[in-house]
């Protein structure tokens, strides 16, 4: 749906699978930095869910409604309003999913370069929405703007990596960089170069693979040391 | 260089001498165990009553502070939390 002309036929239904996937593992981060935000009380713990909620979300609707391009294009019969209500929808699901991703994008480049400043937030806000708000190009813009956010989230994971260098810092680290390249890769896709927009799908698939794996890691380690504490606590 | 203590550790040290210390403690005990100033230790102490992670005795001229199950919980889930932190840079 992102831009349903530049994606080959073969491909409807694997990215409607890949959002999905997209949407589950975003949804799992948020909802355990929620459950961590729940114990600490800390601001920017809160902020981060709710940016992984919106990404969530993004891929939720981009899954729905491409779903419905799909069985709508699907049906066979190419009447003129049936191919009006497909472009209607498609650019509906742009709207929605730009809209999402980006407050995700922005709340998470927030957090990450620590500006705690409404009024820096509301500026950026305002900049973004108007810039998509007047181009033609939607998902062109969706993706460029996408590209400037994670590239200063890259150099602020890039930065905690190297002051804190451990496996889980690495591989979160590298999943943005991975999340970055396909979004490079979805600009370059816009040139109806459709390998570019399968390589970048990939991409971000390898991407949340890597967040969940980073999840994963946390998790385990951390219900360890739970056990390991609780029992020389009682010790 | 020693990386700079962050925030969820500070209020993990003060958590853990309260533990440390059967669940009781002094506030002269506590200025000694987390190494901070005196102004900083009475915010945080404040910060973590208004979050309830501890409670306040008074004993006639005896104050001490006690750890609430809150406060036990953030204990025994402190390293799965400065794991998360740690890993997405949420200091």
């Amino acid at each position: 749906m992102s831009n349903i002309f530049v994606t080959p036929q073969w491909f409807y239904g694997y990215d409607v699978a890949l959002e999905l996937i997209f949407a589950i593992v975003t949804l799992l981060v948020s909802y355990f930095a929620w459950k961590i935000f729940k114990i600490t009380g800390e601001r920017n713990i809160r902020l981060f869910s709710l940016a992984f909620l919106f990404v969530s979300l993004s891929y939720i609707v981009q899954s729905i409604l491409n779903f419905v391009i799909m069985d709508r294009l699907d049906d066979g019969i190419s009447t003129f309003i049936n191919l009006q209500s497909v472009y209607l929808l498609n650019l509906f699901g742009i709207y929605i999913h730009s809209i999402l991703f980006l407050i995700g994008m922005l709340l998470l480049a927030y957090v990450a370069l620590k500006i705690y400043s409404f009024k820096t937030f509301a500026l950026l806000f305002i900049l973004i929405f108007t810039s998509l708000y007047f181009t033609t190009y939607k998902t062109l813009m969706l993706y460029i703007l996408s590209t400037v956010l994670l590239g200063f989230i890259v150099y602020y994971y890039l930065n905690n990596y190297w002051e804190n260098r451990k496996p889980t810092t690495l591989l979160v680290l590298i999943s943005m960089i991975s999340l970055f390249v396909a979004y490079l890769f979805f600009i370059r896709a816009m040139d109806e170069n459709m390998p570019y927009y399968i390589i970048g799908h990939l991409l971000e698939l390898t991407a949340y693979l890597l967040v969940f794996v980073t999840l994963w890691i946390i998790l385990r380690l951390g219900k360890q040391k739970q056990k390991k504490w609780q029992k020389n606590a009682i010790g | 260089m020693a990386k700079k203590r962050d925030r969820l550790k500070i209020i993990y040290d003060i958590l853990k001498a309260v533990h440390d210390k059967n669940n009781r403690i002094k506030p002269t005990h506590i200025l000694y165990k987390s190494n901070l100033s005196h102004q900083m230790m009475e915010e945080y102490l404040k910060e973590l009553m208004d979050k309830e992670f501890l409670v306040e005795n008074i004993n006639g001229d005896n104050k001490t502070y006690s750890l609430t199950q809150k406060g036990y919980d953030y204990l025994t889930k402190y390293k799965m939390i400065a794991e998360f932190t740690d890993s997405f840079g949420l200091e």
